[in-house]
């Protein structure tokens, strides 16, 4: 008979909110999704309105409640992860960020033009992986970890060497700016 | 995510749901995507949804 398929929800709270969620995606997909769906699970009649209703009724209205439910538990879970585990944003736009960039460049070029941190082992390396993390800082978003894992060591290492100036200056800024956008604290220094 | 954050995020989230539970089969689908879309917005309720298990092939 039409519409009087049965669905095989899980039994489990949260199993059966991301089936419904996999519901909402596909009825979201196609314009006429909810009439496969209608006549296959949830007959209403033939007309077009009432099936809509139905779903909207039925299965929808307590979704949608539940599902704010779970956002609001997870949203908290997400937001106590570890800051070094977290991918976040970057905002392109801000002041601190462009400080942020400015800085690296500044410690980027200042590196290259030191004829004494050139003479240390330690040098490319430590190049390689200040811009390897101004290239990471380029992407719409990053890994907290790898951009510590990358900035610390150059940080820590630079600030072991008897620099002055404009390059002092920048790092500076760049270890304040990283911890207050990023929460990434440099240590010893 | 922030309880301000969150709490912006809620009032938009309650004007799309109304949207969607109240449109008729015309514009039914694009509710349902603006909704999904506000999800999308944020990597946190984006990380949040995805941590659902979607499980049904409407398909098979």
């Amino acid at each position: 008979m039409v519409g009087s398929a049965t669905l095989d929800w899980s039994r489990d709270r949260t199993k059966r909110l991301g089936q419904t969620l996999g519901l909402v995606r596909y009825l979201a997909s196609e314009e006429m999704a909810f009439v496969n769906f209608s006549m296959t699970f949830l007959w209403a009649g033939s007309a077009y309105a009432d099936s809509v209703v139905k779903i909207q009724s039925e299965i929808l209205e307590p979704f949608f409640r539940n599902f704010l439910k779970h956002l609001s538990r997870q949203a908290k879970q997400i937001t106590e992860v570890p800051a070094s585990d977290r991918v976040v944003a970057v905002d392109h736009n801000s002041k601190d960020q462009h400080e942020l960039e400015a800085g690296l460049e500044c410690i980027e070029t200042g590196m290259q033009e030191s004829n004494s941190l050139r003479a240390d082992a330690d040098f490319d390396r430590s190049l390689a992986e200040l811009s390897a993390a101004r290239r990471l800082l380029q992407a719409s978003t990053v890994r907290i970890a790898a951009l510590q894992a990358l900035l610390a060591p150059v940080l820590k290492w630079l600030g072991k060497q008897a620099l002055g100036g404009a390059v002092a200056v920048a790092i500076s800024a760049v270890i304040a700016i990283l911890a207050k956008t990023f929460g990434i604290k440099i240590p010893t220094l | 995510m922030d309880d301000a954050a969150f709490e912006a995020f809620t009032e938009e989230y309650r004007d799309r749901v109304s949207d969607a539970l109240r449109t008729g089969y015309k514009n039914f689908s694009s509710r349902l995507s603006d909704w999904l879309d506000l999800i999308d917005q944020s990597e946190v309720l984006a990380t949040a949804a995805r941590t659902l298990e979607e499980g049904f092939d409407f398909d098979a």
